[in-house]
């Protein structure tokens, strides 16, 4: 650890003390507040992460990731190409096909068109054009900015992941979430900063790995803590078997007691923090399962996700998505896995659609219901999008050129940016890059990109590379 | 069977007759040589009687049942024998003789302990295209991109001596490795001894331990970096004798405490007026909790442990779906070492004390300091059944009142005496415990047969389970799991 970077610490460190120093004493407190109790930011520039004071003043405080892995097709979902319908089953232009990557369609020499599987309609006062597929995002067509001009460079499902997650391909980095933790901060005192969801159902789900949401070279602390549908949801949460809750507090008493005498007589910073995170890991063992127990949520909000209690669903993520926003969580990462419709599209996107839709225009509804939709940016999209050209009855792997959705903080409803070409192949107008969607994300959250940066191997890493990078302006409030 | 012969140049036995080369056996049996007094004459006569007994048949024409070259060998007299006849004949007999019968028998039995030995071992198979693939570089990575100028193996420019052969044949692994292990290469025992003062010191004397370069850190003592760099080069690369140089330092015995206006002066400790303190590493975190209980195994090798794991932990792998059997029996008490390392889902008590995926090269690990840690340590099963099992053995040979059982276990576990204030912290703790079991039997079951190592019935549950709790505090403490 260099000096600078030792400094720092010590300067989180110190924040996050003050922020906790009334102990295991503040859990009450913490309640009778409500959850919004805990937002601490005094000045709108003020933060309790690495970039202190914020480069500008943030229009979205939190981020919610709703992550639709396995790459959904964007021409049955929000990317409707009527010459495609026109040229199904004929030849697919050469012009666009030759030299260009390709998944598992290589060496199929007889690349055909297929058209939409599905049928689009215009939705809302806008009239944005989405799927019938997806009636209720249709439904918050006003609330959304449709980017139809999204790029990857990675073409199979993790390095895209990875890449989506961290702006490379090359695996050691941190993601997204990891960054946004390390430069804001975590907005609660008892609950991880970057949490990660996870829900299958509707295609054949690929395997995620947890370098997803891995904080690379960022200290580990910035990673995304994996929530679990069943057992635990936070490994090693549970007290173990035969001790209460009581005799469990007594110990952690008696180990902070310990520590701090220890600490008397050696002065170590780090014994500091022990002790703090042995306070955070007591409120932990009561605040995730009150964050997890939605029973006293009406039934009204479980109609309106579809969720049940308990079943570990995208739609009971989605209604945890808003507990935890509520609470302070700075990033929530939702993955849906079920989305690599290699064949069969037309009802697999139809399947995992009813995983998805309802719960994600829902989260949109009870965030604005709640005033937190104006500073809370939801994205929705998956690592790529899928070709024009058939496989089968299905499409393949795609990277030149697919859609995804933002709402909320500071970005503007009702609203398109960019386009395909008439057969949705590659991206043509207002073609976004990763790193463009990454610099946006991070100026909504009042972070100029150029300028956030973290020293590793001798070089000043950022979340957005070296190339240039823009903020997508058109599409800001 | 085969037995090794030398003929002509042995010490014993007349010259007329060559020996058996002893010291061969010797070495694979690690018993005494052969050559003790009358084993030759022995041999010899029995050899002998063999031969004449041969040629009787042989005159009766009865078939010996003996190779062609061997009948051949007995025909010539003695004294017309050639060296290899003669060869020929000791080799057989030696095969027969018993006399040699115990020896021939160890032989057989070290040669198959030697066959299993070399049929356990792995061995990398390393191929060589016959016609080397051309690499081009890739424009921005771009691997459709055939444009790109074609290179051939070869060191970065920047490095020092660059050319990896002196002819101009296409250079292979074997020239790298040469490369890199050059004493005209000063980079490689530089960076190598300056992982090892990162070990011994908890930083390098250049932080940086994967760039000694010009984007690195220049060290803070350089002379000191070169002498220890070419000390080990002339003591033949010997890692041993760099760890007891540093281990035996001055530097190294120092105490770790510091005071205000160290802190002010230094705050890294990079001059190294005391000894540094950092928590363990993940691996050792674990090894110290099981070496506490007395539970580690510290059986060398072998295949990979799979600690206890949370069910369900894999279930986002697919291709194929993976289940986690936790062990039972010893290798579920070994060093963290041998944990089951899957890249993309590592073991999460591993994750949670910064144990890097192995996805990618990692030649520092970050040391931080989060409430996972403090989750694994107060309820990962590892950890509370190793509690458990230190509170049986405090109850058992801590003696007979509660404090001199804290004194025991506190030397257990940090060889120190506790102080009277922290005395009366943990035997408040024991006593409010008990209480509490002793009000609650199912309770005080449960946590005294936690895991799956035998519970020692002869204590009372309620007794394990308090002490339990005093053991976990121990353990939990940061001076447990750090080197101070």
């Amino acid at each position: 650890m260099n000096t600078q970077q030792h400094f720092t610490n010590q300067l989180n460190r110190r924040s996050f003390l003050n922020g906790v120093s009334v102990g295991i004493g503040s859990l009450a407190l913490t309640s009778m507040l409500g959850p919004r109790g805990l937002a601490k930011e005094a000045s709108p520039l003020a933060s309790a992460g690495a970039v202190n004071p914020l480069h500008f003043a943030p229009k979205a405080k939190r981020v919610i990731h709703l992550c639709m892995a396995g790459g959904p097709s964007h021409l049955e979902t929000l990317d409707y190409k009527p010459k495609l319908a026109e040229m199904n089953g004929k030849g697919m232009p050469k012009s666009i096909t030759d030299g260009q990557p390709i998944a598992q369609l290589q060496g199929n020499k007889a690349l055909k068109c297929l058209g939409p599987q599905h049928e689009f309609e215009k939705y809302g006062k806008s009239g944005q054009s989405i799927s019938k597929a997806l009636p209720h995002i249709g439904g918050i067509a006003d609330d959304i900015c449709i980017v139809r001009s999204m790029t990857t460079q990675q073409i199979n499902h993790d390095p895209a992941h990875t890449f989506m997650n961290t702006g490379t391909q090359i695996s050691g980095r941190p993601s997204m979430g990891s960054w946004v933790l390390y430069g804001l901060g975590n907005g609660s005192d008892n609950l991880p900063g970057y949490v990660v969801l996870s829900s299958n159902g509707g295609g054949q789900d690929q395997p995620i790995a947890s370098r997803q949401w891995h904080s690379g070279f960022l200290p580990s602390r910035y990673q995304g803590v994996h929530f679990h549908s069943t057992g635990d949801p936070v490994l090693y949460i549970s007290n173990p078997k035969g001790v209460s809750s009581r005799g469990q507090g007594e110990v952690i008493n008696a180990v902070n007691a310990l520590n701090k005498l220890r600490n008397k007589s050696v002065a170590d910073p780090e014994i500091e923090t022990r002790i703090s995170q042995y306070e955070m890991a007591f409120r932990m063992q009561a605040s995730v399962p009150e964050l997890i127990d939605t029973s006293k949520e009406p039934k009204h909000v479980f109609d309106l996700y579809g969720a049940k209690p308990g079943d570990g669903s995208f739609a009971s993520n989605c209604l945890l998505a808003r507990r935890l926003a509520e609470r302070g969580t700075r990033f929530i990462q939702l993955y849906h896995r079920g989305w690599d419709h290699h064949g069969g599209i037309k009802n697999g996107v139809f399947t995992t659609a009813k995983h998805v839709d309802k719960a994600s225009a829902a989260l949109i509804k009870d965030l604005k219901d709640r005033g937190m939709l104006d500073d809370t940016l939801v994205i929705w999209g998956g690592e790529f999008g899928r070709t024009p050209m058939a496989q089968g009855s299905g499409r393949d792997h795609h990277i030149k050129g697919f859609s995804f959705w933002m709402a909320g903080g500071g970005i503007k409803g009702g609203i398109s940016y960019g386009n395909t070409d008439e057969f949705g192949y590659n991206a043509v107008e207002d073609v976004v890059t990763v790193h463009d969607f990454h610099a946006t994300m991070l100026q909504l959250l009042g972070i100029q990109h150029e300028k956030f940066t973290y020293k590793f191997q001798g070089l000043d890493f950022r979340l957005t590379g070296v190339e240039e990078a823009n903020v997508l302006k058109k599409i800001l409030t | 069977m085969k037995i090794v012969l030398i003929p002509g140049n042995s010490t014993g036995g007349s010259d007329s007759v060559p020996l058996v080369n002893a010291l061969t056996l010797e070495d694979v049996t690690g018993q005494e040589s052969l050559a003790k007094p009358g084993y030759f004459a022995a041999f010899a006569e029995g050899q002998a009687k063999w031969e004449i007994e041969t040629l009787a048949k042989l005159e009766k024409n009865e078939d010996p049942k003996l190779p062609g070259n061997v009948v051949e060998s007995i025909r010539v007299p003695l004294a017309k024998r050639s060296a290899a006849q003669r060869a020929v004949l000791l080799s057989h007999y030696f095969g027969m003789a018993p006399a040699t019968a115990d020896l021939r028998k160890q032989v057989d039995e070290s040669r198959k302990r030697l066959s299993s030995v070399e049929k356990s071992i792995k061995t990398m198979l390393v191929t060589e295209t016959e016609k080397p693939r051309m690499t081009r570089i890739l424009p921005r990575g771009n691997w459709l991109d055939d444009s790109g100028e074609e290179v051939l193996p070869a060191v970065p420019a920047f490095l020092p001596k660059t050319k990896l052969r002196e002819d101009d044949a296409r250079a292979n692994r074997l020239d790298l490795a040469k490369w890199i292990m050059d004493a005209e290469n000063p980079l490689t025992s530089r960076a190598y001894v300056n992982r090892m003062w990162k070990l011994f010191f908890g930083t390098g004397l250049s932080s940086r331990l994967d760039d000694l370069g010009g984007q690195g850190e220049p060290p803070t003592h350089p002379d000191l970096l070169d002498w220890l760099a070419t000390e080990f080069v002339q003591n033949d690369w010997d890692m041993k004798h760099i760890v007891r140089l540093l281990v035996t330092s001055g530097a190294y015995r120092q105490a770790s405490v510091s005071n205000e206006k160290l802190d002010e002066i230094d705050a890294g400790n990079r001059l190294y007026s005391r000894q540094s303190r950092y928590r363990v590493d993940a691996e050792m975190v674990r090894d110290a909790a099981l070496r506490i209980s007395g539970l580690l195994v510290e059986q060398n090798g072998g295949s990979s442990a799979k600690p206890y794991q949370p069910a369900g932990y894999w279930k986002h792998l697919n291709f194929p779906k993976r289940k986690w059997s936790h062990d039972n029996g010893a290798n579920q008490y070994r060093r963290g070492l041998y944990t089951f390392w899957c890249r993309t889902f590592l073991h999460p008590s591993m994750l949670a004390f910064d144990a890097p995926s192995r996805e990618e090269c990692s030649a520092e690990r970050a040391r931080s300091n989060t409430p996972q840690q403090a989750l694994v340590l107060l309820n990962d099963p590892t950890f509370v059944e190793a509690a458990r099992v230190f509170a049986e053995r405090i109850l058992q040979n801590g003696g007979n009142t509660d404090e001199a059982r804290l004194d025991w276990a506190f030397d257990q576990a940090l060889s120190r005496e506790p102080s009277a204030e922290e005395r009366s912290i943990l035997l408040g703790l024991a006593k409010s415990q008990l209480g509490q079991y002793n009000a609650d039997a199912e309770a005080a079951k449960q946590a005294a047969t936690a895991g799956q190592w035998p519970a020692a019935d002869v204590l009372k549950p309620e007794a394990v389970a308090a002490w339990s709790a005093v053991a976990r505090a121990i353990m939990n403490l940061y001076e447990t799991t750090s080197r101070f």
